[in-house]
C-alpha cells in the first residue's frame, strides 16, 4: 500500500486568512480529522500559481487535545502594507506524508479576505 | 488489465503473542535504578530534518548525585552517530554539554535516536539517552516509484513521473546519478516551476524477468539535493504467465497449499516444456499441457516447516526457445491452528477496506 493512502488525516473545516494586528496575516484553521496527523506546513506566494514556499521553520504541530477539534492559528509577520499575499496549509502526516489541505487563499495585507477556486490553484499532487 | 495482486494475510493471535513476550523478557522485574544524571534537551522537540539530513541535538547533562561522575563514553545505538561531551566529569550540582549527531536516512517521519552513555555512576554506570527526530522529504510524492507492472519487452513501455518540491522557485534535475543500463530516463519540465516530469522508458535490451532498482537523481533542492526513485518491472517475451507470480500468503504448517500459473505464447507457436526449476525444499512443480501453446504450471508448496519465503522463483525452460519463464513466488508457513486473518485482496481498480472503512486506492 503507497503510504499516501494514511494521509487521509486531517481536512480542514475552514480556513481563514485575516489582518489580526499590523504588518502581520493571521491564517486560522479547524482540523476536522487527525488521526495520523504530524502538523501542518503554510506556504506562501506572491502569485496565485506559485512559487510557493514554506514559511513556518518548524512543522505546526497537531494540538495534544486534537480530539476536541482545536483552532490553529500561524501569524505571518514578514508581509508589507498593502501587499497581496497568496496562502496555502498542507498537512504532514507522523510517517511524513504531505497533503495539500487548504485551496489558495489570497490576502492584501489592510483589506478582506478572498477564497480562490482550488481548480485553479497550484496544486501539490492530490492523494 | 494488469492485475497486481496483493494478498494480505495478517497474524493476529500468534504474532502479538510472541512480541508481548519479548517486550516482557526485555523488562525488568524492578523499576529502573534512578540515575545522578538528568540529561535536559535543549530547543525544540522534536529535531526536524530533510531525508538524509544529520539530526543534532543538544543536551543538558546535571548531576544531582553528591559525588562526581565521570562519563566514559556515548555510542550511538545503532551507529553511525558521533557524541561529544564536555566536561567528562560533571561535578555535584553541576551540568555538561551533550551533543548527539545523527545521520539520518532515507526513512521518513517521526524517529526515535538513540545513544548509549556509560559513567562510573555506581547507581546507573549504563544508561540509554534518545531523543525525537521527524524526517521529512524535500519531495512530493515523498516515495515516488516508477512501476511498469507485467509488461511486454517488445512494447518498450514508458511511463511518466512527476515530482514536485516546494522547497525551491524552479526545480530542476541537475545529473542523473545512478540508473540501470536498461532504463532510458529524461529528465523535461513539468506544469508549474516547482514541477519536474521524469519520462522514463524500458530498453530493448531489458531482461526478462522481475526487476527492482533504483534511481538516483541530483536536483537543485539545497535540503535534499538526492532523490531517489524506486524502478519496478515485471517483463516477459513471447511467453505470459497468468498470474505472473504466486502468493500463497499465510499457510498453516501441514496444510495443503498449491497453485497454478498457465504460460501461453503470443507467436502461436507451440510450448513443449524442457526443464522446471524451483527450490524442492520449498516446492513441489509439475506440468501439464493445456492446448497449442499453452501450458500449466502446477506448484505445490513444501508446509512441513514454519517458515517465511520471499524472492524465490520457478524458472521454466522450454524446448526451441531461448526465453526463460520466471515466475516468482511467496509465502509465510505458521503454526497450525494460528489465527489467519485475509483482510482482502487488492487490485489497481479495488479499494482496501478495513473494518467497512475505505482506505483509498493501492
Amino acid at each position: 500500500m503507497k503510504p499516501r493512502i494514511a494521509l487521509l488525516v486531517a481536512g480542514l473545516l475552514a480556513i481563514g486568512v485575516c489582518a489580526a494586528e499590523p504588518a502581520g496575516n493571521t491564517l486560522r484553521w479547524k482540523a476536522r480529522e487527525t488521526a495520523a496527523a504530524y502538523g501542518y506546513l503554510i506556504y506562501r506566494s506572491d502569485a496565485p500559481d506559485g512559487p510557493f514556499r514554506r514559511i513556518n521553520a518548524r512543522i505546526i504541530p497537531i494540538h495534544p487535545d486534537a480530539d476536541t477539534n482545536p483552532d490553529y492559528a500561524y501569524v505571518d509577520h514578514d508581509v508589507r502594507e498593502g501587499g497581496t499575499y497568496y496562502y496555502r496549509i498542507d498537512g504532514i502526516s507522523r510517517a511524513g506524508v504531505k497533503k495539500q489541505l487548504s485551496p489558495v487563499l489570497h490576502k492584501t495585507v489592510g483589506g478582506e479576505p478572498t477564497r480562490i477556486d482550488p481548480a485553479t490553484a497550484g496544486k501539490l499532487g492530490g492523494g | 488489465m494488469k492485475p497486481i495482486f496483493l494478498g494480505i494475510a495478517v497474524l493476529l493471535a500468534a504474532a502479538t503473542g510472541v512480541v508481548h513476550a519479548a517486550e516482557e523478557k526485555a523488562s525488568p522485574s524492578a523499576p529502573p535504578v534512578a540515575s545522578s544524571l538528568v540529561f535536559e534537551p535543549e530547543g525544540a522537540s522534536p529535531i526536524e530534518v530533510f531525508e538524509n539530513q544529520t539530526a543534532r541535538q543538544v543536551m543538558r547533562v546535571r548531576n544531582t548525585g553528591t559525588r562526581p561522575i565521570t562519563i566514559r563514553r556515548v555510542d550511538p545505538a545503532p551507529p553511525p552517530g558521533t557524541a561529544h561531551f564536555e566536561p567528562r566529569v560533571v561535578e555535584p550540582g553541576q551540568s555538561g554539554q551533550l551533543v548527539l549527531e545523527k545521520p539520518m536516512a532515507e526513512e521518513r517521519g517521526l524517529q526515535t535516536v538513540r545513544f548509549h552513555l556509560l559513567s562510573d555512576d555506581p547507581s546507573r554506570p549504563s544508561q540509554p539517552v534518545s531523543f525525537p527526530v521527524f524526517v521529512q522529504s524535500a519531495y512530493y510524492p515523498e516515495l515516488p516509484d516508477i512501476d511498469f507492472g507485467y509488461t511486454d519487452r517488445r512494447a518498450e513501455p514508458s511511463r511518466t513521473l512527476t515530482i514536485d518540491s516546494l522547497e525551491t522557485d524552479a526545480l530542476r534535475v541537475v545529473s542523473i546519478v545512478e540508473k540501470p543500463d536498461w532504463l532510458i530516463l529524461e529528465p523535461a519540465a513539468g506544469n508549474s516551476p516547482q514541477q519536474v516530469q521524469l519520462r522514463a522508458k524500458l530498453a530493448g535490451s531489458v531482461p526478462l524477468g522481475e526487476l527492482s532498482r533504483r534511481i538516483v537523481l541530483r536536483t537543485n533542492v539545497t535540503a535534499q539535493p538526492e532523490l531517489v526513485v524506486r524502478v519496478r518491472a515485471h517483463v516477459h517475451g513471447d511467453v505470459t504467465a497468468t498470474p505472473p507470480s504466486l502468493s500463497f500468503g499465510a499457510v498453516e504448517q501441514g496444510k495443503p497449499a498449491a497453485l497454478d500459473v498457465e504460460l501461453r505464447t503470443s507467436d502461436g507457436k507451440g510450448l513443449e516444456l524442457a526443464k522446471l526449476e524451483a527450490d524442492p525444499t520449498e516446492l513441489d512443480v509439475s506440468s501439464t499441457a493445456c492446448g497449442t501453446g499453452c501450458l500449466r504450471v502446477h506448484a505445490a508448496l513444501r508446509t512441513d516447516a514454519m517458515k517465511a519465503i520471499g524472492n524465490r522463483e520457478i524458472v521454466v525452460l522450454l524446448k526451441d526457445r531461448d526465453e526463460r519463464v520466471r515466475i516468482p513466488y511467496s509465502g509465510l508457513i505458521v503454526k497450525a491452528g494460528t489465527n489467519i486473518k485475509v483482510l482482502g485482496v487488492i487490485d489497481e481498480k479495488t479499494d482496501l477496506k478495513i473494518d467497512g472503512k475505505t482506505g483509498g486506492k493501492p
